[in-house]
């Protein structure tokens, strides 16, 4: 039984489509990482699991309380952050202890409850944001940027905090503009472009989307890049090396049609690419197919 | 049932820790003992408009006796705008904060929150209602107190009847402020809305055109500032301030329309409308 459901979500603001028929699910204790650039889709997606908007076509399923962070956190500005904390818990049925609860795990305790929300730090207001969504344990967590603005430290805070909702059950989506981030946390990523799920998979699956990469050092680079490139290779020069996505060609085919036209192959190394290469390619080929 | 009781809990709880209510209410209270009283006292008293006889019936309406029916002078002029203001910085605030989909989001049937908001109109009138009638009793017994004049306590009956009427007139503007407030998103264009109704059109433009022409006299008594002023001076028939256009029963049935109509529109908009 999965969490969340999406099927064919279509969301329409007159002439603009924000959300152009993606699907997606989440199982308990995963965390999903939606990673996209600005515009692609993920906010909108984000509201209309929380109900905030409703969706022009498909549906969005959730099974059991939603506990969501969406853009910036928006509380009462007058009252601090436990009274913020403790009328949501009202609003939402909770017993008022489960603010200060809260308010612990993500690292808000002591004096910084007790102050306004108006004299909250830009990291203070995201981690109040993270414990609203957190009140009461819901099994689905949606965190909208939830590292946004916060220190090094509060960031590995918040890894830990992901982690713990993904060993207690927890289905978790997360949005991300930093994808080093999605990537140490996330089971599954999903890529946005214009309001479509252009990739999905593992992290592992998305690096090797388009073939594995070979950095490879050479006497003479212009005649490397020839060479890659008469084998349809996308080729990268460097100083004295270049990267080949070797694509279907195998790492030896390379190197014979090298040394075959003369280039001298000091060095043939794989190289790991982070999620953010990989993302990269994927907005450069599927971005603009959608 | 249970998402309705814990949003109206919820809903009491934001408006204990808010300040707009309390300064809102405040304000209003100021300007009863203020205007109303003092100023008034001061106008009537040293007035040589009046002869000694309506002097004498004027300042004996402020006086404690007069307090159930003296409340209703200052209501459609200063008191409409005063509580459609609260209605709107409450309908309105959330919503350009945001601090509504904070709310929300765990609402995925929203009609509970806006029925809890629509519950805590209905409060904010008895707290609206309460706050007039005890500032109008505290400012009469301090004008008691600095004149020296014989006074009588106002009948519990009178007392009873004209803090229903407040509450309905203080609901009706509250709710109607709530209305635009929510329609509009934005506390400065609802504030606007509702003052501009309340004061420009009803009292001002459809108060001056009425005396001439018959057909805005008669839909006068069917807005929502007319129906105060009928309301008001069936309880202080003698007030100089209110004129009737309709019968008071009929005034109550038209306040009750437009607030009935007021949250509903504000709910079906809060809980239908996409909160982006």
């Amino acid at each position: 039984m999965r969490s969340i459901e999406v099927r064919s979500l279509v969301k329409r603001y007159r002439s603009v489509t924000a959300l152009d028929g993606v699907s997606l699910e989440v199982a308990p204790g995963e965390i999903y990482g939606l990673v996209g650039h600005n515009g692609a889709g993920k906010t909108t997606l984000m509201r209309i699991l929380t109900g905030l908007i409703a969706p022009t076509s498909g549906t969005a399923a959730v099974r059991g309380t939603v506990g969501s962070l969406i853009e910036s956190p928006a509380f009462y500005p007058s009252m601090s952050g436990l009274v913020n904390l403790q009328v949501l818990c009202d609003y939402w049925g909770l017993p008022q202890i489960e603010a200060g609860r809260a308010l612990e795990v993500v690292g808000l305790s002591g004096r910084d409850q007790k102050r306004a929300f108006r004299q909250y730090s830009l990291g203070m207001k995201q981690r109040l944001g993270v414990a609203a969504a957190l009140l009461g344990q819901p099994p689905i967590v949606v965190l909208d940027e939830p590292t946004n603005g916060l220190d090094p430290q509060s960031v590995v805070d918040m890894r830990r905090v992901l982690r713990d909702l993904r060993a207690a059950g927890c289905a978790v989506l997360l949005s991300s503009h930093l994808l080093a981030e999605v990537e140490q946390v996330a089971d599954r990523v999903g890529v946005l472009a214009k309001g479509r799920l252009v990739a999905e998979g593992t992290v592992g699956d998305l690096r090797a989307r388009g073939g594995a990469v070979v950095e490879v050092g050479v006497n003479d680079v212009d005649a490397a890049v020839a060479v890659a490139r008469r084998l349809k290779l996308v080729a990268e020069p460097g100083e004295r090396a270049l990267r080949v996505r070797l694509g279907r060609v195998p790492a030896h085919e390379l190197n014979a049609a090298l040394v075959a036209a003369g280039v001298e192959v000091a060095l043939l190394r794989p190289v790991t690419e982070s999620l953010e290469d990989a993302f990269l390619d994927i907005m450069t080929d599927g971005g603009k197919a959608a | 049932m249970t998402g309705f009781v814990s949003a109206v809990r919820g809903e009491v709880a934001c408006l204990r820790h808010r300040a707009a209510p309390r300064v809102s209410l405040l304000v209003w209270a100021l300007c009863l003992a203020g205007f109303a009283y003092a100023v008034a006292y001061l106008a009537t008293n040293g007035s040589p408009l009046y002869d000694e006889a309506t002097r004498r019936a004027l300042i004996a309406a402020m006086l404690p006796q007069g307090v159930p029916g003296y409340v209703f002078e200052s209501l459609p002029m200063y008191g409409a705008p005063q509580f459609a203001i609260l209605g709107a910085v409450i309908g309105a605030a959330d919503l350009a904060r945001g601090t509504i989909r904070t709310v929300a989001a765990r609402f995925r049937n929203r009609v509970p929150l806006a029925a809890a908001r629509a519950m805590t109109v209905l409060l904010l009138g008895v707290a609206a209602a309460v706050t007039s009638l005890v500032a109008c009793l505290v400012s009469s017994l301090v004008l008691v107190w600095a004149t020296g004049r014989e006074w009588s306590w106002p009948a519990l009956g009178d007392l009873a009847v004209s803090t229903l009427a407040c509450w309905l007139v203080a609901t009706c503007f509250i709710a109607l402020g709530l209305c635009a407030g929510v329609a509009t998103r934005s506390v400065l264009a609802g504030v606007v809305l509702v003052v501009s109704w309340a004061l420009a059109v009803e009292a001002l433009l459809i108060g001056m055109l009425a005396p001439s022409v018959q057909a805005i006299a008669d839909l006068r008594g069917l807005l929502p500032v007319g129906a105060t002023s009928s309301l008001g001076k069936s309880l202080a028939p003698s007030s100089l301030m209110l004129t009737s256009t309709t019968g008071p029963w009929v005034a109550v049935a038209v306040l009750v329309v437009w607030t009935t109509a007021a949250l509903a529109a504000a709910g079906v908009l809060l809980s239908r409308r996409d909160l982006a």
